[in-house]
């Protein structure tokens, strides 16, 4: 092996201690192992890099529902091995007049206020989001245990509600506030993940509409998309029976800019977590700023739960946007 | 070898041979050894932390789904790298072909996203450790804007070389590609490397002073 140049030994050794300095601090995410382990389990492949977000995402929640399943098992062990050996810990007599196991049976999710349309873009914003818990009559009550995040699940922050004997539901309030920011991307999707007693989703809560660009008076803006949002509906699947028929109704709405000339939207939209897609188009009139466009899944609901899967659209032209990939929450039992 | 790598060594091919008969729990012991620089390779060969956890993610489910065709005996990260490297390239040509290479973390037409990405690393790391992070963060803000100028190919050799701390036949052995070529990647990456640090960060490197005068 030929010697080089003293410096560029020394600059070998500087180039290796700054690429250990510039990484020092980047560790994963999130719990790789238990994630890798997860999709092992469900025998999932490894598939292209747009579903991968929702993947882990939905990788995560599925950790969490089994830990919380988990943790509801020992729990309830717990409870049943204070019982039987001394009778003592919850009085007696809740005990003896409470047969319904404490459950979350489903969480609403309501934001308040329910829409931005036609809120200047760059002006400030609150939002009040209210979790309402539902739990069967003639429990026992108990602590509820979930996060909640305000980013579409990408964070999220823990927090538990305690229910009183015999309550039948519960509510819990939080709040974000920021600007608007006029690329749209605040504020996202918020949803409510129950861990514990029970694993429940709420439905994601989203402000409809989108601020809007503030230009000068009498100009005429660009023909653009500024944000695509989704929704599905069903929302959720949980509940179905396996086999049963079922058409998923995916919507995009494509959000312009303001005075626009109109134009057509050239997109493709996708019922399948973005390995396959469709070409597809809507025609928007000038001054139009929001315009939508539906498209649908229909099987039976396969045992092995690959369907329905998240869907989406990516635009092409006027410009680039993606929107978020969205599906039913839940799986057919 | 230390007593350690040596241990190291033997715990890897122990959770290598369960994986091999099917034992996916096995699975968690290569993980949690080789998860962190494995991440760290994607993060510096994307620039996308949470694209790199994914890459990592993707890497260890291909390396289970091909882990009876390794070789018990042989070193088990120099075949992950690999894997991790490809995937990246994947990973990054799939997000070009599609214009979507994240909808929450990185903008193919934005640099300045990656950037801000780091930024926000660099503010996370800044606020858990202010006196010693920051400028490890500083430095890695600087470090992925200096890489991004460099083409993947080279940016792939100069990676496993500064980082990875491969020599050049195992660079060219991870990249399935032949010794001069990698030679080659190298020379060039450097050099371009090195221009981006002094033109942009050249309080980065005090070596890169004491270069551009020698070599003047």
């Amino acid at each position: 092996m030929s010697r080089q140049h003293p410096d560029f030994d020394k600059l070998d050794d500087e180039l290796h201690s700054l690429f250990a300095r510039a990484t020092d601090h980047i560790d994963p995410q999130r719990d790789l192992a238990a994630s890798v382990q997860q999709r092992l389990a469900q025998g999932e492949s490894v598939r292209s890099a747009g579903a991968h977000r929702s993947l882990s995402i939905a990788a995560t929640l599925s950790v969490f529902i089994v830990v919380a399943l988990l943790v509801g098992v020992l729990a309830e062990l717990r409870g049943g091995q204070r019982g039987g050996a001394n009778g003592t810990g919850a009085p007696a007599t809740t005990a003896a007049a409470t047969t319904v196991p404490f459950t979350v049976t489903s969480v609403d999710l309501a934001v308040n206020p329910t829409s931005i349309s036609g809120k200047a873009c760059g002006s400030a914003a609150s939002f009040t989001y209210t979790a309402t818990f539902h739990i069967p009559a003639q429990t026992a009550g108990g602590s509820i245990h979930f996060g909640y995040t305000l980013n579409n699940g990408r964070s999220q922050t823990p927090d538990a509600v305690t229910v009183a004997p015999g309550a039948t539901s519960a509510t819990y309030t939080f709040t974000s506030a920021g600007a608007l920011p006029a690329d749209h991307t605040y504020p996202a999707p918020a949803q409510v993940m129950v861990t514990s007693p029970n694993s429940v989703l709420s439905p994601s809560a989203l402000p409809s509409g989108s601020c809007v660009a503030q230009s000068a008076p009498g100009a005429t803006g660009p023909f653009q998309v500024t944000s695509v949002t989704m929704a599905v509906n069903p929302t959720s699947i949980a509940g179905k029976s396996c086999g049963t028929a079922l058409t998923v109704t995916y919507t995009a709405t494509f959000h312009l800019a303001a005075n626009g000339p109109g134009g057509t939207i050239r997109f493709d939209d996708t019922i399948n977590n973005g390995r396959g897609s469709t070409p597809a188009s809507v025609t928007v009139a000038p001054g139009q700023t929001t315009a939508s466009y539906s498209f649908q899944w229909s099987g039976n609901l396969p045992a092995d739960h690959t369907y329905p899967e998240a869907g989406g659209v990516i635009v092409h032209s006027p410009n680039a946007v993606n929107s978020s990939l969205l599906g039913p929450s839940g799986a057919c039992s | 070898m230390t007593i350690s790598d040596a241990q190291e060594a033997r715990e890897d091919v122990d959770a290598i041979r369960r994986c091999q008969q099917g034992d996916i729990a096995s699975l968690g012991a290569l993980v949690a050894r080789y998860q962190t620089q494995g991440v760290r390779l994607a993060y510096l060969l994307t620039g996308d932390h949470t694209l790199a956890d994914d890459i990592v993610q993707d890497s260890f489910l291909l390396a289970y789904r091909g882990i009876r065709r390794f070789r018990l005996g042989e070193p088990f990260g120099p075949w992950f790298y690999r894997i991790v490297a490809n995937r990246a390239r994947q990973q990054l040509r799939h997000a070009r072909s599609l214009r979507e290479i994240s909808l929450d973390a990185l903008s193919p037409e934005d640099a300045d996203t990656r950037q801000f990405g780091a930024q926000a690393d660099a503010a996370s790391a800044r606020r858990s450790d202010p006196a010693q992070r920051a400028e490890s963060a500083e430095a890695q803000t600087a470090l992925l804007a200096a890489l991004d100028t460099l083409p993947h190919k080279q940016r792939e050799a100069v990676v496993l070389r500064y980082y990875i701390g491969y020599t050049d036949q195992q660079i060219a052995s991870t990249l399935d590609c032949r010794l001069g070529t990698v030679q080659q990647r190298l020379h060039a990456g450097r050099a371009s490397l090195q221009q981006a640090i002094r033109r942009r960060y050249p309080w980065l490197m005090s070596a890169l002073s004491t270069l551009s005068t020698s070599e003047s």
